[in-house]
């Protein structure tokens, strides 16, 4: 327990209670989150992944249950829940519609004005958060509205990172981009990480790849509740569960699982390009690499 | 939660009161209006009660819906109770009692007076329930718009007004405020996860607070306005001229009752306006 950053404890959270249009959005989960490393969390349309993240951050409240950030109850108390809002970092879905300011520097600086930090750390922080996310400097002075689609995701993501919190939450952070868009924002996430080993990232994605790719572990939603959760391994070894509540698996696991149904007597929970050539050498070559 | 507003809702329905031509409905709301406004005494509105008992029981909404529109309404309530209740006019005759507020000036409050105000306050009441019943209630924002525009056509045709423009321009307004809603809560969520804080602070902080929240609001209109706009035009709209109806509107036999009941209940009230009124009955 000591190791997890975030847990839930037996939560439940209903949108719109006591109204016809009632709806159960979780239903009496539990899920640890662990210090550092990337979790992501999948699932469907309407599974609950985003409601979850709204509970992380406490902007939204639990009907049942108890939420611990580092060990601590984040409603415990009122006065607590905007330092919970500034040590777990929430990016929402196309969070380039949230950008507002004259320019890009004063945008990044939002969050951190906000926790009353002085204008020499404001400055430092806003600096490395324009690099950790791959702009330059030279963006600093342009307004937010000028930018392309991505360059925009961009700085809001930085907004984010600029309040340096210990968990950073990100909803689909690369939705409706092109792929150099996509590598871009995982490019940042990369370095975000390698520089803060001690920061933990929660990711939801409905791109498979992206989280075979990225994540150290992996949550499943499914229909208010947690399905699974595990390493990428254990997760996505069980193909059929996964497709099962109406999810996809990575490429290349489709590969080796239709694979297996020919007959080829090759493991089905590989996830990466590069273990699946590793097996296939070893089933057809002997390990030799041509 | 913001979407939790119930701004002009609309309760899907198969009742009456939801089959309804639009016009009639819209030229009933607006006849009923005036006379439920001329019901001056303890009769009249006693029978407006049982109208609107009536026409709830019609329209198979949940009773308790009624009950928060009233919880809403309780402050003007009051408020219209009480002045009226402690005004004063020489015809009052009979006092109940009076109050001595410091010894500055007396309130006296009359039978009369206490009548008036409860006359007044069912009058209120029953206003707003009608016509939230006959149009908000049971009309979809599109059939309403179809019926304005429909019994604006005149207007067109007299005076050149662009009906179909403005009942057009309605009901994408009306159809955008839950979007718009929805979309405010998203940025008021987003802006409170980077720590703007909406809550606490002077009146000023809190203005400047919503500024986060307006910049993008506004910006997103207008961008859902060009899409829209695009997307109109990509279907070949061009305005109202030469434009046809998918539902054309047709008087059927329950639009004539509903005409008739209508007639009738203004009758009756303008009849009952002539008894006495209560107090005068009881203290005679």
């Amino acid at each position: 327990m000591a190791n997890d950053i975030i847990v839930f404890d037996k939560v439940s959270y209903i949108y719109g209670e006591k109204t016809p249009g009632e709806k159960i959005a979780l239903d009496n989960i539990s899920i640890n989150i662990e210090r550092s490393g990337i979790t992501g969390i999948i699932g469907h349309t309407g599974s609950g992944k985003s409601t979850l993240l709204r509970l992380m951050n406490g902007l939204l409240k639990p009907k049942t249950g108890k939420i611990y950030l580092d060990g601590k109850d984040i409603h415990d108390d009122k006065r607590n829940l905007r330092d919970v809002r500034f040590r777990v970092g929430l990016v929402f879905q196309y969070p380039e519609y949230q950008l507002f300011e004259e320019t890009v520097y004063k945008d990044i600086a939002f969050g951190p004005k906000n926790m009353g930090l002085d204008e020499e750390e404001i400055d430092q922080r806003v600096k490395r958060a324009i690099e950790f996310v791959g702009l330059t400097e030279d963006y600093m002075e342009k307004s937010p509205f000028d930018l392309s689609g991505g360059e925009k995701r961009r700085v809001a993501i930085a907004g984010i990172i600029a309040m340096e919190p210990e968990v950073l939450v990100l909803d689909e952070p690369a939705a409706g981009l092109d792929p150099i868009g996509r590598e871009e924002i995982f490019g940042g996430l990369e370095r975000y990480r390698r520089a803060k080993p001690e920061a933990s990232v929660i990711i939801v994605s409905h791109s498979m790849e992206d989280m075979a790719r990225y994540c150290d572990r992996i949550i499943v939603m499914n229909e208010s509740r947690v399905m699974m959760s595990g390493t990428p391994r254990e997760v996505f070894g069980q193909g059929d569960r996964i497709i099962s509540s109406g999810l996809g698996l990575p490429q290349i696991t489709r590969i080796m699982n239709e694979l297996s149904k020919k007959g080829m007597p090759v493991r089905t929970d590989i996830y990466t390009v590069k273990e699946a050539q590793e097996e296939l050498m070893r089933i057809l070559g002997g390990g030799k690499r041509c | 939660m913001l979407t939790d507003i119930t701004l002009g809702q609309y309760f899907a329905g198969e009742s009456f009161l939801h089959k309804l031509d639009p016009r009639v409905k819209i030229i009933s709301a607006v006849v009923l209006l005036v006379f439920i406004f001329l019901a001056s005494n303890a009769f009249s509105v006693l029978f407006l009660i049982c109208i609107t008992g009536a026409l709830i029981a019609f329209s198979r909404i949940p009773f308790s819906t009624f009950l928060q529109s009233i919880k809403m309404l309780s402050f003007i309530l009051i408020i219209s109770f009480l002045f009226i209740a402690f005004g004063y006019s020489e015809e009052y005759t009979h006092k109940l009692f009076e109050v001595n507020v410091f010894d500055l000036f007396t309130l006296r409050v009359f039978a009369e007076s206490i009548e008036k105000a409860v006359v007044m306050n069912i009058r209120i009441i029953s206003l707003i329930l009608i016509t939230s019943l006959v149009l908000t209630y049971t009309t979809s924002p599109i059939e309403l718009t179809d019926g304005i525009e429909r019994v604006l056509t005149p207007l067109n045709k007299l005076f050149g007004l662009p009906v179909h423009d403005f009942a057009m321009i309605m009901s994408i307004a009306l159809r955008f405020i839950p979007t718009l809603l929805e979309e405010t809560d998203k940025i008021m969520s987003a802006q409170s996860a980077r720590g703007a804080d909406f809550k606490n602070g002077s009146i000023m902080q809190r203005v400047k607070a919503l500024l986060p929240v307006f910049i993008p609001l506004l910006i997103s209109s207008f961008r859902r306005a060009i899409e829209l706009a695009t997307a109109m035009e990509c279907r070949c709209y061009h305005g109202g001229d030469g434009r046809t109806k998918m539902k054309r509107l047709k008087l059927v036999k329950r639009d004539y009752c509903f005409c008739v009941f209508v007639g009738v209940v203004a009758v009756a009230i303008v009849a009952l306006n002539m008894l006495p009124d209560l107090t005068q009955l009881i203290y005679r």
